[in-house]
């Protein structure tokens, strides 16, 4: 086969290469997208794992969420001495602060380092590192600390000697240790994330450094992240985690890795679906536009074909060569959507560098990385696209009639082939709408977007039939208003819908799916702008560490910090906020802990008119009382009055639900808390953020200097009102533009089919060009004629565009988007950006026909005219 | 040996139905070259093409070499192309993307031949018609009786028990026309070879051992052409 591969298949490429070249680029961008959605996917994933997962080498875990496992219950499980437990290890993973190495950031690793058993051993085994000892005698007598290898070099540098002590800080606790040891970590640990900060400790110190010393008897409340165990071989799994379900009660729960991975993994899940889904739909785009080439590849070589096939080619041969041409465009094609994926997927994450670093504990260390398997899944999904796209004309191609080939006669298989695609269209819409009609009794996702996918490619292999339709409609309104040159293009689209319908269908796609990203877009942006004018209504923000991190619980502040801003002149209230996200029915939720009292106190001066959910704040220091967000309640189907359990340090404990109010801060759920209270069921009583309420009678600015001051003495920072507000409705900008950049490429990709359609038209309509020429026609009466072809499939893509993007923005606002977060936003339409849209998508197919058109007006008139 | 016994066929073009070839007996004998004669639309290429394997009659039957073409299979009938027939065309049907010794080289390379011995038997096949010098030219490249003669040399190169040729000089000017025809009046053998010819032209037709005239699908009248063309021959000679 290679032989009349080599002669018939790479001839033709190289001879038309420009054809060839379009169908490749169409499948680069496509896998690119894929290449840049799977590696996003696994970034994120492995960030998340690391960071609520980490080291995750143990057969057995008790966990308690971020809330931690109190350290009566490790002693307690020591105690118990459970046959078929190797070893039961606390565990503390924490950010921390290293003062004397400019205030980086550190991951805290509380574990056995001193008492170490051969047992010990394999555990360091699993994680593939090693220690190298450091010449510190102080080391034997102190606190002992080991570093990884990135952090003792910078502290190197910075002239710290490894007798110095290492200072660590967390909250307003800052202990010294002794160097001890220097962590290597190879690239293939499973702690490679923190190899560049990595702050490994014994565990009991690590408990020390965390505790929190305000409360009474402050040790009585050591935690640990959790507890792992490293099991027997043989052990009976399910035996042990009954005996340490019932030592642990309540308080904490035992769970495989498996499962320990699975609460994470539903957080992520919608995101991973939808950048999943992005880059399906730019394959299937792809797809088409390589089915609409290879179909007019087969049309234009039909001829050869028959010549073939009187000398003796078999069809099986024949459809095998056009198969083997598809997938080698799909080959080169792929190669170079690889890199292209890569430089996609660093932008996204180059755009959430501060997010991810504050949301994930290795988020400033996690890169997007192209693995062996990613790139050959792109490789083999880029060949097998070209393949499916080319099994309808490689069919087409072996079936058709030697005689008729050769004799040029109309191909007999036009009907069958009529009613099979006829047929496809119907199945896929009817099994798409099924899926969403009974998505309930499907996997999560499912059905609301498989059965969106089904429905829209369905839509899409229906569009040739579409076009026609509307051909058929524009033709006579084309005969009243504009001259021949329009009259013959739009002629030529009612005869080749089969062709320019893929097009006009990928533009369509093109421009419905950025028109629903400018309407979900909008439909969140206008809500979203409005609830932060609303809830940012602070004068100043003190925080440690970044504005990122100021929205999460990962660089707590001391809440003595509440009294001294207090005192500062022209402050009127503080509010704390902790931020805390509990495991509640398989996932993860937010909570807040807040002054709720202050706070609407303070807002209530700002907002006179005041806001629902905020009225029922005064209530909440009264008891164990929430208010909850309107996604929380739709997304867990409670309400007003309804009891709730949230995991606390000793067991589940209940709240009752005081109101329902509108909260856009985590996907999965709010619940607000009042923070005396929280301190108190929690036993945490540190602060994440302090919203700082200035008396509105004083100078503004003197007090945000006065509290800078502060903040700059005690190695806060703070933030004015202005700026955080820019910086929230950044990150919302940020987060559009990357599924915009996701659109464009699939706009690319559709105008590429547009330039493929025409160049293609002009070869099937140069017989009747030619004539054309020959009565008279002037070439640029040709130019206009395939130019207005281009823009009636612009005009055509575009009014199927939009015509199609409404109903994707409805379906995504309120079936996708509502169950996946339970957030419920008005359908808003975005009248400017269509308006884009709509002018880029006319404008980008119009030009796209001036290849063409060039191309058509250099025919040679007389053997355009013997052309057949 | 070649026959048609009592063939049908009919086609549809687009509403119309086409009786293309009704009740024909034919046969062709072993080397003889045979030439089919008649106006257009009569159904001689079609005729052509039932013989050729690259077609099936409604109704009748085709015997190729005691093969009953209708029973075959259509991989069958590839392979019986592929090593018993050869075609020749009007339009050459050369594929502009290859060179001439791999258009010539196409059959043996279908048939899984090494790309290397093929190209070395397609040269012999170019050397035999003329045409070595321009082994290496693409089609584009050369003039329409370099394109025909390349396209027999591709007939041939599988030695094939029959050569059709389906209005070999209609493209042709009438020299080139002459040394096409003296080419193949070369080709027919006693036990090896046999050629049909479609043609309009009565000087071509002459070329060969005997002429069939068809008519609205049925053979209108047959002529013994021995000895007939024997002064065209010594001409282009």
């Amino acid at each position: 086969m290679f032989p009349l591969f080599r002669a018939l298949v790479l001839r033709y490429l190289w001879q038309r290469w420009d054809r060839g070249l379009l169908v490749a680029l169409s499948i680069s961008l496509g896998v690119a997208t894929l290449v840049s959605a799977q590696m996003l996917n696994k970034c994120v994933e492995l960030a998340a794992m690391d960071s609520t997962v980490p080291a995750d080498v143990a057969d057995l875990y008790i966990t308690n969420g971020e809330i931690g496992v109190p350290w009566s219950l490790v002693e307690e499980v020591k105690k118990a001495n459970i046959p078929g437990i190797k070893r039961a290890e606390p565990f503390i993973i924490e950010r921390v602060m290293l003062p004397e190495i400019n205030g980086r950031s550190g991951i805290l690793f509380g574990t056995s380092l001193t008492d170490r058993t051969p047992s010990d051993e394999a555990a360091a085994d699993k994680l593939k590192i090693s220690f190298q000892l450091v010449n510190n005698p102080l080391a034997l007598i102190g606190k002992p600390v080991a570093l990884s290898r990135r952090l003792y070099e910078d502290r190197k540098k910075l002239g710290k000697a490894d007798t110095d002590p290492v200072e660590v800080r967390y909250t307003n606790n800052v202990l010294k240790f002794n160097l001890i040891a220097v962590i290597d970590i190879p690239k293939d640990s499973p702690i490679a994330p923190f190899a560049d900060s990595l702050v490994a400790m014994d565990v009991k110190q690590a408990t020390v450094l965390l505790r929190h010393t305000d409360l009474p008897r402050a040790e009585d409340n050591d935690r640990v992240s959790r507890i792992d165990f490293f099991l027997e071989p043989g052990a009976d799994v399910h035996r042990i985690m009954d005996t340490l379900q019932q030592i642990a009660g309540i308080r904490s729960t035992v769970r495989t890795p498996e499962e320990n991975r699975k609460s994470t993994e539903e957080v992520i899940g919608g995101m991973k679906i939808v950048l999943n889904m992005c880059s399906l739909g730019s394959l299937i785009v792809g797809l088409f536009l390589v089915y609409n080439a290879l179909s007019v590849t087969v049309a234009e070589r039909r001829h050869d074909i028959g010549v073939m096939r009187s000398l003796g080619a078999t069809r099986t041969q024949i459809a095998s060569l056009f198969a083997i041409e598809a997938m080698t465009l799909g080959l080169i094609g792929a190669i170079p959507g690889i890199p292209l994926g890569v430089t996609l997927a660093n932008f996204a994450i180059d755009q959430f560098g501060e997010e991810f670093a504050s949301i994930f504990l290795n988020g400033d260390t996690a890169r997007p990385m192209l693995d062996r398997r990613t790139a050959i899944f792109a490789i083999v999904a880029g060949m097998i696209t070209s393949l499916l796209a080319a099994l309808v004309p490689a069919m087409q191609a072996a079936s058709d009639e030697p005689a008729d080939a050769v004799r040029r006669a109309p191909s007999n298989t036009g009907g069958i082939m009529r009613w099979v695609h006829r047929l496809a269209c119907v199945v896929l819409i009817v099994a798409g709408l099924f899926m969403v009609a009974y998505r309930e009794h499907l996997a999560t996702h499912q059905g609301s977007l498989f059965g969106m996918t089904f429905v829209l490619t369905g839509l899409f292999l229906a569009m040739p039939i579409l076009v026609a339709w509307m051909a058929r409609l524009l033709i006579p309104l084309c005969r009243v208003l504009l001259g021949v040159e329009s009259r013959l293009a739009a002629d030529n689209l009612l005869r080749a819908p089969g062709r320019t319908g893929v097009v006009i269908g990928a533009l369509a796609a093109g421009v419905s799916l950025m028109f629903q990203t400018a309407g979900v877009g909008k439909s969140h942006e206008v809500p979203i702008r409005q609830w932060l004018r609303q809830v940012i209504q602070a004068d100043a923000y003190v925080f440690w560490g970044n504005l990122a991190s100021a929205n999460s619980s990962m660089t707590p502040m001391d809440p003595k910090i509440a009294d001294d801003i207090r005192k500062i002149e022209g402050v009127d209230r503080v509010v704390g906020l902790r931020f805390y996200r509990p495991e509640f029915r398989g996932t993860f939720v937010m909570v807040i802990g807040i002054d709720a009292a202050d706070y609407r106190r303070a807002l209530r001066l700002r907002m006179p008119e005041g806001l629902p959910k905020l009225e029922k704040f005064e209530e909440l220091p009264t008891g164990n009382f929430v208010v909850v967000s309107e996604n929380f309640a739709e997304k867990w189907k409670v309400k007003e009055g309804d009891t709730i359990a949230i995991p606390g340090p000793h067991g589940p404990i209940d709240f009752i639900i005081k109101g329902v109010g509108k909260d856009y801060t985590w996907s999965q759920g709010t619940i607000f808390i009042d923070r005396t209270v929280f301190s108190r069921v929690f036993e945490d009583r540190l602060v994440d953020a302090y919203h700082v309420f200035f008396k509105l009678d004083q100078d503004r600015e003197a007090t945000y200097e006065r509290v800078r001051t502060y903040t700059d003495e005690h190695q806060l920072l703070v933030q004015n009102q202005a700026s955080v507000q820019l910086y929230l409705v950044g990150v919302v900008d940020r987060l559009f533009r990357v599924a915009y950049l996701q659109q464009v490429v699939v706009g690319i990709v559709a105008a590429l089919g547009v330039v493929t359609a025409l160049l293609i038209s002009v070869l099937q309509r140069r017989r009747e060009l030619g004539l054309l020429r020959a009565v008279g026609a002037t070439q640029l009466q040709i130019i206009k004629s395939v130019i207005a072809e281009a823009m009636l499939m612009g005009l055509l893509g575009t009014a199927l565009g939009f015509a199609m993007g409404l109903p994707m923005e409805w379906y995504l606002l309120n079936v996708v988007l509502l169950e996946e977060s339970g957030f419920r936003f008005d359908m808003l339409i975005p009248w400017e950006q269509a308006l884009g849209i709509g002018a880029v998508a006319i404008v980008t197919s119009t030009l796209a026909g001036l290849i063409p058109a060039i191309h058509a007006v250099r025919l040679n008139i007389t053997e355009a005219i013997a052309y057949e | 040996m070649m026959r048609l016994v009592n063939v049908t066929k009919t086609y549809k073009q687009g509403s119309r139905t086409v009786n293309a070839v009704r009740g024909v007996d034919l046969t062709v004998p072993s080397g003889e070259f045979l030439a089919i004669m008649g106006p257009s639309g009569s159904g001689k290429s079609t005729l052509l093409h039932l013989l050729g394997a690259l077609d099936t009659p409604t109704t009748g039957d085709v015997i190729f070499q005691e093969h009953h073409l209708q029973k075959m299979t259509d991989r069958q009938r590839s392979l019986l192309r592929r090593t018993k027939i050869g075609f020749v065309f009007q339009f050459f049907n050369l594929l502009p993307t290859l060179k001439g010794v791999e258009n010539v080289a196409l059959p043996l390379l279908l048939a899984g031949t090494r790309r290397k011995t093929a190209l070395e038997k397609a040269r012999v096949s170019l050397d035999r018609v003329g045409m070595g010098h321009r082994a290496d030219h693409f089609p584009e490249e050369m003039s329409g009786g370099e394109m025909q003669r390349i396209a027999i040399a591709r007939a041939l190169v599988t030695e094939p028990t029959a050569i059709l040729c389906d209005e070999p000089t209609g493209n042709l000017d009438s020299k080139t026309s002459r040394e096409i025809l003296q080419l193949l009046r070369s080709l027919p053998e006693e036990g090896k070879c046999s050629l049909v010819m479609v043609t309009h032209d009565r000087k071509a037709a002459e070329y060969g051992d005997r002429l069939v005239f068809i008519q609205d699908g049925v053979i209108a009248h047959e002529e013994d052409l021995r000895g007939v063309g024997d002064h065209l021959i010594a001409a282009s000679a």
